[in-house]
């Protein structure tokens, strides 16, 4: 390489090391005339810690206790058989145990159902002749005021029994949601859903109570 | 595998690295970055949502099938059933008919008992409006007195009588209790009308069965606009034999006919009270989920 070359590469190589010094010393003296005439106070105590997300959902037994709810409880009796006028009322309760906030709502949808014949000799299916409904109250009492008489339970289940959802509803920590979950036949039901034969009509109804984290 | 391994992910010790397997191997890192991304934001959205469910919950329906048992002093009358009907003909004479609940697994019923095109309707067996077990509700038996053949139908509905238009009212003729006797033998016959009877004189006057329902209601609200639905056409099955068997057992192995039926009266309404009498204000507490029916 010629030296005349080789002197004008160190040259730009000395100019940029110079000029990226220049800058260095710049942002320094700049950085530390902001830090000599500003302060800050040592006292503040910053804890980062996961929230602790919680939410605990049972129903109320025959006896008055609750009793958590997982995937293999059955909250509505087995052993019920539906005729006009018949009610069922379950109770559940929605339990906020964590530390932070969360919205929630609760689902009841028909996960499976049988035909049956009726007096007739005609097919049906039982779920068009129920219906269904939910209370929601915040403290037990209101909840049982809501329910405590057929004519009240009858005024809240009006819905045809398939897909439901509640209104999303926010649960603080430490808070607490009540819910009735009525099923009912109207009395009006007539000898269309008196079954004759073997198949008997039944029902699956599948409830979830899904809660989210508040944004 | 191992020629797709050469080809695009191999980088020799000594050689320049092909440009394909520079991109590839870039490629792959970044898709892996970006699932990795995917993960954690699921993995930070499950962490902070949760779902209860409860799981399978059956709802089964009762039924109701009137055990009915109909003799007279010498033998038993065998109904036939043609698949909604318990049918016979009735040769003259008298007759205690006994309707009982029997297998039914629902708690209350009544029944509808067509007697030479003349609809009557019983009063509740098993249990009564108030869900009370009173005496002789158990079951229902009255007499029926018919001076010639007379067939008579009987249809087990279920609910209560007075939800589908059936007045429950003791002066009318229709309307048929324990002890009560039906009184086909005098002259009313020749214009079709029955007297029916307590031991004490009834009207004996026709009128149609499928009255109106009571729309009476204490609370103001909606009244049940529902026809009554068992208003099937006494024609549309025939009585397929009559019998003098001297057995007891009624057969209820339902069949299939055609059936005409109005559409479902699930119409949802608050109480209404049962005819003339007032229904008693059902209690249901906090604790248990189940109640019985009306």
């Amino acid at each position: 390489m010629p030296s005349n070359a080789k002197k004008k590469t160190y040259k730009r190589i000395a100019l940029a090391l110079s000029l990226c010094a220049l800058i260095i010393w710049g942002v320094l003296g700049t950085g530390a005339s902001l830090a000599w005439f500003s302060d800050t106070s040592n006292e503040v105590n910053n804890i980062f810690h996961f929230a602790n997300f919680e939410v605990a959902v049972s129903h109320r037994t025959d006896e008055g206790k609750w009793e958590p709810i997982d995937g293999r409880t059955d909250i509505f009796d087995d052993e019920a058989l539906y005729e006009p006028g018949y009610v069922q009322v379950v109770y559940l309760k929605v339990e906020n145990k964590g530390d932070c906030a969360f919205d929630f709502h609760t689902a009841v949808t028909v996960t499976n159902y049988t035909k049956a014949t009726n007096v007739f000799g005609q097919h049906f299916f039982l779920h068009d002749y129920l219906r269904f409904g939910v209370a929601v109250a915040e403290t037990e009492d209101e909840m049982n005021e809501m329910v405590a008489t057929r004519a009240l339970a009858n005024e809240i289940a009006t819905m045809k029994l398939s897909r439901y959802e509640t209104d999303v509803a926010a649960l603080e920590p430490g808070e607490t949601a009540y819910m009735a979950l009525v099923v009912r036949m109207p009395k009006e039901v007539g000898n269309e859903a008196n079954y004759r034969g073997d198949d008997i009509p039944k029902v699956e109804l599948g409830i979830i109570v899904k809660a989210d984290q508040q944004k | 595998m191992k020629k797709l391994y050469n080809e695009f992910f191999y980088v020799p010790k000594h050689g320049k690295v092909k440009e394909k397997v520079m991109l590839m191997r870039t490629a792959m890192t970044v898709i892996i970055m970006v699932v990795c991304l995917f993960a954690m934001s699921f993995t930070a959205y499950a962490y902070f949502s949760h779902n209860v469910t409860s799981g399978s919950n059956i709802i089964k329906a009762a039924y109701f099938d009137a055990q009915i048992t109909v003799n007279n002093s010498t033998n038993d009358i065998v109904l036939t059933k043609d698949g909604k009907y318990q049918t016979a003909t009735l040769p003259a004479g008298e007759y205690i008919i006994k309707l009982e609940r029997g297998s039914s697994t629902a708690d209350t019923g009544f029944c509808i008992i067509t007697i030479d095109d003349t609809d009557y309707y019983t009063q509740q067996i098993g249990v009564d409006v108030g869900r009370n077990l009173t005496d002789g509700s158990a079951s229902v038996e009255f007499t029926l007195k018919v001076s010639s053949a007379t067939e008579i139908k009987i249809l087990s509905h279920w609910g209560t009588f007075s939800c589908y238009g059936y007045e429950n009212t003791s002066d009318n003729p229709l309307y048929i209790k324990s002890d009560d006797v039906i009184d086909l033998t005098d002259s009313n016959d020749s214009n079709g009308e029955g007297d029916n009877s307590d031991g004490q004189d009834g009207s004996g006057t026709t009128t149609d069965t499928t009255t109106p329902p009571t729309t009476d209601t204490t609370t103001g609200s909606e009244p049940s606009n529902t026809t009554p639905s068992t208003t099937e056409p006494t024609g549309t099955s025939e009585p397929t034999e009559s019998t003098t068997e001297p057995t007891t057992s009624i057969s209820t192995e339902p069949t299939v006919t055609e059936p005409t039926v109005t559409e479902p009266a699930a119409t949802e309404s608050t109480d209404t009270t049962e005819g003339t009498e007032t229904q008693p204000a059902e209690e249901i507490t906090g604790a248990p989920t189940t109640e019985a029916s009306e």
